[in-house]
């Protein structure tokens, strides 16, 4: 090779000791934000207007990173046609580059199968290719480009899959010397409620209810927590809580997007009808949603799911907040579960099959992560109580599971970290 | 139909809440009755130490950790667990692990197969077909065949990762980890009735060593100048589509970098790779053509690749070109209507992200080469298919082990991608 990789080492954020944390600014606010600066330059390529004024904007360092996506009737106006139908959903980028490096913009990290600007185009006309006629070049044109010069403002569109209601997404931007900027945006689109938005992330926890801890402490805490879910009246107990993740928020959304997980909604009526549909189609619904499971009293904070092939083939996990904080970060409990088909109740009309060896689907979420290069490290702790194969427990739906008993721990970086680099801690406890 | 608790609703026994009694066993019983139908077949796996496919198994060592793997074929596959896993899709791949090394080590079955079946997964697929007792044997036999997460200092462990099926070569990575260091394996397995299109091509013999030339990185910027832009048609009187990918590495990275990125191998004359064959370079066609779907449609990207006489230190320097093939209007042939998006940089582009997010890349540059031409006046390749492109090709120098995004090197050897 050409080079000498550098000692990954050197720029890998410890755990032990403390890791400095990335600024980021707004990540979940939404700023209606004067954008004189691509006014200045009209409408020639790589300025191009936002859609919208449910504009977002992060500021890192010195790139600003400004998004907007175009409800379906938007985008009819913008590109007369109705987009959404052929699954693309604009999304509008502008970064500003205030250093004095150029920069890439990496529309993969946004959505690693965006569609390109002339099938964009192509779909538009029903599969007629006609490169230079205006509707072809008005998206053409308007479509974002990677690069970033020093000092300069782009701004565009990548052709994305749809997402119904928020849209959620990352942002990269890369330079050289490993320079980068790493961003999460959530910009709701009407029509799908997301748990995130109903808790007072604030408010979750008084200050004096929350500790901070040590290793050996947060070892303690999160032996000492609940082993499963429970339902609302917290009688009768759920899914295995077998995972634990620390980091904040923005951390969390990060790297699970990354890793290409979705937001999910809790049920409610029209999801449901649409999750039936899909179940019997076996057509995929992203955004299908799950039940209440509960924890401290309260449903999940987050729920996020991953399609694989089809509404069969998924994987659902929760999240709770818990009132710890390690090295100054949020500490979270969870649950995941794999989808290995569909079965029929009264209550919920499908709800499906889980993996019964749930050890299996959170050592696949410890990969998940790790390929996302957002783990920087794990370890195990007890809890759970083991169950043996042979004397399965059931959840609140009647699906039995076994298990080991740990819950693993997952301490998530927000520097991409390489499968080397993964530390693996002796938190007093190990899988077999 | 009674409203209690039956054994027969899973091979696993188990015990429900109150309320899952409540309110799923009814459901349960219902659907067992739906499901159960007459299948009363007993389970029958053969033992996998005596099964024949092992005398096949490739053995890698890295430092301290040894690596045997095997593929089974549809009809050992069969003979192993009695159920026709290949018609589902699913390829066992049997995989054993030594650690030499005194400490732990972890097994990544994602690196595998990104989207593995579960074990339990496989057995719920065919949980209709056996008797209570066979499912509840075919059950276990799957949990206690699956790849153990872990294997302690000194000992071996083996078992069965379930991927989806590859048509052709079996390639795989398989990557072994402790804290803070891994071991990254690639395997190769060939499966009977396949042959790739690049087993086709003698590598060795290709080039006269007094033909290949050395150079070192710097070198190599000068020696892409005299690449061409464009390969040529079989008469070698009209261009065809721009020469936009040049890739650098070991035989070895290349291919790992191929598999991280999710790349498919094709086979020797497949009709996918008509219109590919057709482009010439050095006088030949591709040495080896590469195909990558749309998860969600039949759009894909071909990476044309041939092997050029450069040698950059010890590295290999493949010459290509990247394009997406736009779906055509439905049929039954569709490979024959896909036709090329003409903003053939966005391929590239795309390609450039695509190895850097799948930690391939070492360092990447740009250099020109190539016309460049404008979506309002685009340039038309021998068999008419319009294109533009900014001129510049794309330079990705793949690594054998995993790179983070973040020490990937941008070289500096001219403005990168301008559009």
């Amino acid at each position: 090779m050409i080079r000498t990789i550098p000692n990954p080492l050197a720029r890998l954020p410890r755990l032990f000791p403390p890791v400095r944390r990335m600024l980021l600014v707004g990540a979940f606010l939404s700023l209606a934000l004067p954008v004189s600066a691509q006014q200045d330059g009209g409408l020639d390529r790589g300025r191009i207007p936002p859609p919208n004024e449910r504009v977002q904007e992060t500021l890192i360092r010195d790139v600003r990173v400004t998004t907007a996506v175009p409800s379906a009737a938007e985008t009819q106006a913008i590109f007369g046609a109705n987009l959404y139908a052929s699954n693309i959903q604009p999304v509008w980028i502008q970064v500003e580059n205030l250093s004095e490096e150029n920069l890439f913009f990496l529309p993969v990290g946004l959505d690693p199968a965006y569609f390109t600007p002339i099938e964009t185009g192509y779909r538009r006309e029903n599969r007629i290719l006609n490169l230079n006629s205006s509707a072809n070049r008005n998206i053409y044109d308007s479509s974002m480009r990677l690069r970033v010069e020093a000092g300069d403002i782009r701004s565009g569109y990548v052709f994305s899959r749809v997402d119904e209601g928020t849209k959620s997404f990352n942002v990269d931007v890369f330079g050289d010397d490993g320079r980068h900027y790493l961003m999460t945006f959530f910009v709701p689109v009407p029509g799908l409620r997301i748990d995130h938005y109903n808790v007072d992330w604030a408010n979750l926890y008084s200050e004096d209810e929350i500790r901070e801890v040590d290793r050996d402490g947060l070892v303690d805490a999160l032996q000492s927590l609940a082993c499963c879910t429970t339902d609302k009246s917290g009688e009768d107990h759920g899914d295995p809580l077998n995972i634990a993740v620390v980091g904040d928020l923005k951390d969390v959304y990060y790297a699970f997007m990354r890793a290409g997980w979705d937001e999910t909604e809790t049920i409610y009526r029209t999801s449901l009808l649409k999750t039936l549909g899909s179940a019997l189609t076996g057509n995929e619904y992203r955004y299908s949603p799950v039940s209440a499971l509960y924890v401290f009293g309260r449903a999940q904070d987050v729920a996020l799911q991953k399609a694989r092939a089809d509404i069969h083939q998924r994987n659902h996990l929760r999240l709770w907040m818990a009132p710890i904080r390690y090295q100054g970060l949020p500490v979270w409990i969870g649950q995941i579960s794999r989808d290995i088909g569909v079965r029929f109740t009264w209550r919920t009309i499908t709800t499906h099959k889980i993996d019964p060896d749930v050890d299996e689907t959170r050592e696949y979420l410890v990969e998940d992560l790790a390929y996302a290069q957002s783990l920087a490290g794990l370890g195990y702790v007890t809890g759970v109580g083991a169950a043996p194969y042979d004397q399965p427990r059931g959840n609140l739906t009647g699906d039995p599971y076994f298990t080991d008993g740990l819950r693993v721990v997952l301490f998530l970086s927000d520097e991409p970290v390489n499968i080397s680099e993964i530390q693996v801690f002796d938190l007093g406890s190990r899988p077999d | 139909m009674t409203a209690t608790p039956s054994p027969h609703v899973s091979g696993l026994d188990y015990r429900a809440s109150a309320s899952a009694r409540r309110s799923g066993s009814l459901v349960f019983i219902v659907a067992l009755s739906i499901l159960s139908g007459c299948a009363s077949r007993a389970f029958v796996a053969t033992p996998v130490d005596q099964a024949g496919f092992l005398e096949r198994a490739v053995v890698q060592t890295q430092q301290t950790v040894r690596v045997a793997a095997a593929v089974p074929d549809a009809k050992e596959t069969l003979a192993l667990t009695g159920l026709d896993l290949y018609q589902q899709g699913i390829q066992p791949v049997w995989l054993e692990v030594t650690n030499l090394g005194e400490q732990p080590v972890r097994t990544a079955v994602r690196s595998v197969d990104e989207n593995y079946f579960s074990p339990m997964e496989v057995a719920w697929k065919y949980r209709k077909r056996l008797s209570e007792k066979g499912r509840a044997d075919m059950e276990r036999w799957f949990f206690e065949n699956q790849l153990p997460r872990r294997v302690p200092a000194g000992e071996t462990r083996s078992g069965f990762v379930f991927t989806h099926l590859a048509q052709g070569t079996k390639g795989f990575n398989f990557d072994v980890y402790s804290s803070e260091s891994s071991h990254n394996f690639t395997f190769f397995v060939p499966i009977p009735g396949f042959f790739a299109d690049y087993m086709d091509v003698d590598f060795q013999s290709m080039y006269e060593d007094g033909d290949i030339v050395r150079v070192d990185t710097a070198g190599l910027r000068e020696a892409l100048k005299a690449v061409p832009c464009c390969s040529l048609n079989a008469s070698g009187d009209s261009l065809g589509d721009p020469l936009n990918v040049v890739i650098v590495g070991t035989a070895l990275a290349v291919r790992r970098s191929l598999l991280r990125a999710q790349w498919q191998e094709t086979a020797l004359n497949a009709p996918e790779t008509t219109v590919a064959r057709t482009h010439r370079f050095l006088g030949r066609p591709p040495d080896g053509t590469f195909l990558k779907s749309r998860p969600d449609g039949s759009e894909r990207k071909e990476l044309r690749l041939w092997l050029a006489p450069l040698l950059v230190n010890d590295s290999r320097v493949l010459i290509g070109q990247v394009s997406y093939e736009m779906a055509g209007a439905s049929g039954v042939k569709a490979y024959e209507n896909h036709r090329m998006d003409p903003d053939v940089d966005n391929a590239r582009d795309f390609l450039m992200q695509n190895f850097w997010y799948s930690q391939s890349l070492g360092a990447l540059a740009s250099v020109g080469g190539v016309p460049r031409s404008s979506i309002s006046a685009p340039l038309r390749n021998f068999a008419g298919a319009e294109y533009f492109t900014d001129g510049q090709r794309v330079v990705l120098f793949v690594s054998e082990n995993p790179v983070a995004m973040d020490q990937t090197d941008i070289l500096p050897w001219r403005a990168v991608l301008t559009d």
